[in-house]
């Protein structure tokens, strides 16, 4: 797993200053522990409070019903989850936020095919403006969600920008797949730029003596990049992979703000924020909905780096 | 590739890497369109009144060009924008001063100091990255009600105070390449650690921290969803919340003031993002090649 | 510093075990007699939605109250916020509530009934409420022995209506004109047959009138020039008009599957489905019914007293007018029945005594008194709570302060508000969701039979109600439940 080959690393660094064998714990060096271990402290707190505990609480409150108005928890066992799947009101919001989110999650691998093929252009081509390109196409990633949500969704309207340009006659803020082939059309674009400067670092850090070595091979541009780059930059892939997959199961504001809520497009945050803030009064639902998106989350992730070192290039 | 351009091509090579060219600069300008077009939809948007904005048919131009909607957000108590940006510059600061501090006083210790199980602590800390915010939103919500701190900033503000764990990460790395010598003269004048980190690490890693700092910023600067929960009164609330405030999914009739208040909330960002646009690019080079 | 931390997370520790336990109450022995003087500094702090013109007007009358009372004592600070966020932030304050704030009818039972609000009954005389309309007073009553609303023995006074909203049918009759030129139709008999606010128009002469004015000539749902007859059709009107209702009278046992609940639901999918003349669900949901009519994209639509302002906000290019609800002619038992809305100025039960009679002495102001009546009518707000004003001075205008403002025929609000008699088929209910524990069925229930293709023609009312008798049910014995 990466992130625990580099925190080994770290701990294999070098400390200062006291070079005494490990053996003798002296006074000094206590207290230079005692230090080091005040120095992290705070982020510890931090983590204790809004995560240790939070997410305890979190899994408490998803065994009981409460009731924000009269302020009274009581024990409700496994019925939220049970909620969840069963309940002939409540199940299907649910089933259908599961199904938007994964749905939603294309843009991932669209924003990176485009990033990567962006990226493959600029080199190809020994861009003069690349700087130029970079800044421009890396410019949604910086803006807010809330505002591009609100320009797309103008944009989308049957009689919009979108429509017009294209002479297509669609209503893509229906309720069915087309608000949700919108969403994954504005993410892929707005997430194309970040990828494309990543791919673009990778592919330079690739040293050309191998490009070199497999033209006298014969080797086509085409192929150079399938048998060389793809498989060289594989960590920038996983890397936007995951946090790409990370982030998207956590998408809120496309459901919000740029659906206003329209079940075509609500997701799994969504559908939590509803449950458990707007006003449905039902925080053990939402809770237990938190929980088995952690738990989600987590599997996903752990999977993701145990099959990374299958396809990811290691130095 | 590097070669090319020494060596003298046939006529028939030559032409096609111009066509080559020419293909690429028309697919880059092609999609630098998609990308131009939402911001200009916004600012033409925002100089429309409500019924223009909403028209059953499709209207490029205003059909008059107003500035009510950016007058509007001055003036009305309901979506003071100047406020909001004040608030946001306020957990801006307060949250980027602590919790900068606190991060790399914390990286200091996992890559200098004799930190017992440090891999633990570090592992420990960055478990909470795969936590998704919403399994963390009731309890906390609940809390900084009691506490009375619901409309407030403070439940925005104090998380941060603790730290950032990814900005602890990165500099971690970025520690470590920094050789011991540097403390060591300190540390046989007698000065302590802490003295150490901040008369002496802190100025060595500046450039790093700033790196982390910008992206953090911008973090805070578009975070809608804790702000959108947790501020409920116009005044209070930051940037990205009164902007939610006047989602014209919602509510049609906001949309123009809605592209208004898109607009004014953009140009600080765009103005960082320009002007240090080639850290940006670095940074971020750096930080996806490595992470 | 560590302290701090500790401090803190103690703190947390803290706050969250008390979660469970602590739930304050107010002083609830001495009740201020509404004569008695107010003679320590109160604030009272006002919590309202409107958009902005309604939120400026209510500051005026606030301040108004203030100077009028010139009692230093009273402090109220109002505050305004818009109707999409207000339930949310009133419900994420409900452990810190203003003492004075708004509380929509189809919430009113699950706060009243989770001892929010505070009995106010003392606090107003049997003279002050009798020149109200009886039925916007009787809804905030609520008897806490036997869980039940509306006046009855042992039931007591939880708030004061701000308003009664009923929603009717409008037209722009700009383009209605255009149309009826357009096709050639008689502009007199359809003015005489169909738009006479006195009498209602059943669902067959609707259909017809619709058809007439708005052709489909390839059929492919889209009239010849995509303008629509209507941009949507409330669900509850028409359901009403045919005598039908979700549930019974206490809300215990469904009636969605009663033939004329199904047929009233066929009804407004028909109008798409078969007529072409409504816009498709698809379409209403990516622009409102009200934006399209602003917009002149149909000629009918739903619209209650308040949307005047907007309407006269605007620089609408037509005219508009308001009529009845159309009716099923073919049911004996049916007539136009709309769904009319109401909002309570509800005091929070933590209020003091001393507070609550500053409270209320406002709430009456606002509620009662003639001026400020008045005021919310000339900024086309709602209709008068005074039965005498609503029926002679905001009907004829007689203080000319509507003059060349739509709608003209307002006694139709006033009919719907004021319910049916012998020679009237006029009236109007307040909306289901008020006798219900909880407001979210009914979109579950919109939800579910826009899902199982009510709209699209994939199911027929008859299949959808059928299948979601058993789930509805079994959701009002839920709220039932939590109600005792």
């Amino acid at each position: 797993m990466q992130s625990v080959e580099l925190c080994d690393r770290a701990a294999g660094a070098e400390s200062l200053p006291s070079r005494e064998p490990k053996k003798k714990v002296s006074k000094q060096e206590r207290r230079e522990q005692l230090i080091a271990f005040l120095f992290i402290l705070p982020p510890i707190i931090g983590f204790l409070i809004f995560t240790a505990l939070s997410v305890i609480f979190t899994v408490i409150y998803s065994f009981q019903d409460y009731n924000s108005l009269s302020n009274i928890s009581t024990f409700a066992g496994l019925d939220n989850y049970l909620e969840l799947f069963t309940s002939p009101t409540r199940g299907p919001l649910f089933r259908k936020a599961v199904v938007n989110t994964i749905v939603l999650l294309l843009s991932v691998p669209f924003s990176m095919i485009l990033g990567l093929a962006l990226a493959g252009l600029l080199r190809l081509g020994e861009v003069k403006g690349s700087k130029f390109f970079q800044v421009l196409y890396y410019l949604p990633s910086v803006s807010s969600a809330v505002a591009l949500n609100i320009v797309w969704n103008y944009i989308f309207r049957s009689n919009g920008l979108f429509n017009t340009v294209f002479g297509l006659d669609v209503i893509w803020l229906d309720e069915g797949a087309t608000i949700k082939a919108a969403i994954i059309f504005k993410n892929s674009l707005n997430a194309m730029g970040g990828a494309m400067i990543l791919y673009l670092a990778g592919m330079l850090n690739v040293s050309s003596e191998l490009y070199e070595a497999s033209s006298l091979d014969g080797a086509g541009k085409l192929r150079q990049f399938f048998s060389i780059t793809l498989p060289l930059i594989s960590p920038v892939t996983f890397y936007l992979l995951i946090t790409g997959l990370i982030g998207g199961l956590q998408s809120y504001a496309d459901s919000q703000v740029f659906a206003g809520g329209n079940s075509g497009a609500t997701t799994i945050v969504y559908f939590i924020w509803q449950q458990g803030i707007q006003g449905n009064n039902n925080q053990g639902l939402a809770s237990a909905a938190s929980v088995l998106l952690a738990v989600f989350i987590m599997i996903v992730t752990l999977i993701q780096f145990k099959v990374s070192n299958k396809w990811v290039y290691e130095e | 590739m590097e070669r090319t351009k020494h060596i003298s091509m046939p006529f028939g090579q030559r032409i096609r890497g111009i066509l080559l060219r020419v293909f690429i600069y028309a697919v880059l300008i092609f999609g630098s369109l998609f990308l131009v077009m939402p911001y200009v939809w916004m600012l033409l948007g925002s100089f429309k009144d409500a019924l223009d904005a909403n028209a059953l048919e499709f209207r490029f131009l205003p059909q008059e060009w107003i500035i009510t909607n950016y007058t509007d957000l001055f003036t009305s108590p309901n979506f003071p924008i100047f406020s909001a940006f004040l608030n946001t510059v306020i957990v801006e600061v307060s949250v980027i001063v602590v919790g900068t501090f606190v991060s790399a006083m914390a990286a200091f210790s996992f890559a200098k100091l004799k930190l017992p199980h440090r891999t633990f602590w570090l592992l420990f800390l960055m478990s909470g990255m795969m936590v998704p915010y919403a399994a963390l939103m009731l309890p906390q919500f609940r809390v900084f009600q009691e506490l009375g701190m619901f409309d407030t900033l403070w439940p925005l503000i104090l998380p941060g105070f603790f730290g950032n764990v990814s900005m602890i990460f990165f500099l971690v790395q970025y520690m470590r390449g920094i050789p011991n010598a540097y403390f060591e003269a300190a540390r046989i004048d007698g000065a302590g650690h802490f003295v150490c980190f901040v008369k002496i690490m802190f100025p060595l890693v500046k450039t790093a921290v700033a790196a982390q700092v910008i992206f953090w910023f911008i973090g805070i600067w578009n975070d809608y969803f804790a702000p959108s929960i947790y501020l409920i009164t116009p005044s209070h609330m930051t940037l990205q919340a009164l902007l939610g405030s006047l989602n014209p999914s919602m509510n049609r009739q906001y949309l123009p003031m809605a592209l208004a208040g898109a607009v004014l909330s953009s140009i600080p960002m765009l103005i960082i993002y320009l002007s240090c646009q080639k850290f940006f690019i670095e940074s971020l080079a750096i930080g996806g090649v490595k992470g | 510093m560590i302290k701090r931390f500790v401090g803190a997370i103690l703190a947390c520790v803290l706050a969250v075990t008390c979660v469970a336990a602590c739930s304050g109450r107010g002083d609830e022995g001495n009740v201020v007699k509404p004569e008695d003087p107010i003679d320590e500094p109160v604030t009272i702090n006002f919590w309202g939605w409107g958009d902005l013109a309604e939120q400026e007007n209510y500051q005026t009358l606030v301040n108004q109250f203030m100077a009028e009372e010139g009692n230093e004592n009273i402090t109220v600070l109002y505050r305004g916020m818009s109707s999409s966020t207000y339930m949310t932030t009133l419900r994420a304050s409900a452990r810190n509530l203003p003492e004075l704030f708004y509380m929509p009818d189809y919430d009113f039972l699950e706060w009243v009934s989770s001892g929010l609000l505070k009995d106010v009954s003392a606090y107003v005389t049997e003279e002050e409420l009798s020149q109200l309309w009886p039925q916007a007073v009787d809804e905030y009553y609520y008897n806490a022995g036997t869980a039940t609303l509306g006046q009855s023995e042992g039931a007591s006074l939880y708030g004061l209506p701000k308003d009664l909203g009923p929603f009717t049918l409008v037209y722009n009759k700009t383009l209605l004109d255009r149309k009826i030129e357009e096709k050639g139709l008689d502009a007199e008999e359809i003015y005489a047959t169909y738009l006479n606010p006195e009498v209602p128009m059943t669902w067959d002469q609707f259909r017809t009138l619709l058809k007439s004015l708005v052709t489909d000539k390839n059929n492919d749902g889209t009239p010849d020039d995509s303008i629509y007859g209507i941009s949507h059709y409330e669900i509850e009107t028409a359901v009403y008009s045919n005598n039908a209702n979700f549930f019974n009278e206490d809300a215990s046992e469904q009636r969605i599957t009663d033939p004329n609940f199904i047929e009233a639901l066929q009804f407004v999918a028909d109008l798409t489905l078969e007529d072409h003349v409504m816009v498709p669900a698809a379409l209403q949901s990516e622009t409102d019914g009200f934006t399209r009519f602003l917009n002149s994209g149909c000629i009918f639509s739903f619209m209650g007293p308040w949307d005047c302002a907007q309407f006269w906000g605007f620089d609408i290019a037509f005219e508009s007018n308001i009529l009845p609800v159309p009716y099923n002619g073919d049911n004996p038992d049916a007539m136009s029945t709309a769904w009319v809305g109401s909002m309570g100025y509800c005091v929070s039960a933590k209020a003091s005594s001393m507070q609550t009679a500053a409270a209320m002495r406002l709430a009456k102001y606002l509620c009662t008194n003639e001026d400020a009546q008045r005021k919310f009518y000339e900024l086309g707000q709602q209709v008068p709570n005074i039965v005498s004003m609503a029926k002679d001075e905001y009907v004829n205008d007689t203080q000319g302060l509507l003059e060349g403002k739509d709608p003209v025929d307002r006694s139709v609000w006033v009919d719907t508000i004021d319910g049916f008699s012998e020679d009237d088929k006029i009236g109007g209910k307040v909306r289901p969701r008020y006798y219900t524990y909880s407001s979210g069925w009914y979109d579950d229930f919109l939800m579910y039979i826009d899902d199982q293709g009510l709209w699209t023609g994939v199911k027929t009312a008859e299949q959808i109600c059928n299948a979601y008798e058993s789930t509805f049910q079994s959701t009002l014995d839920e709220m039932i439940a939590n109600l005792g």
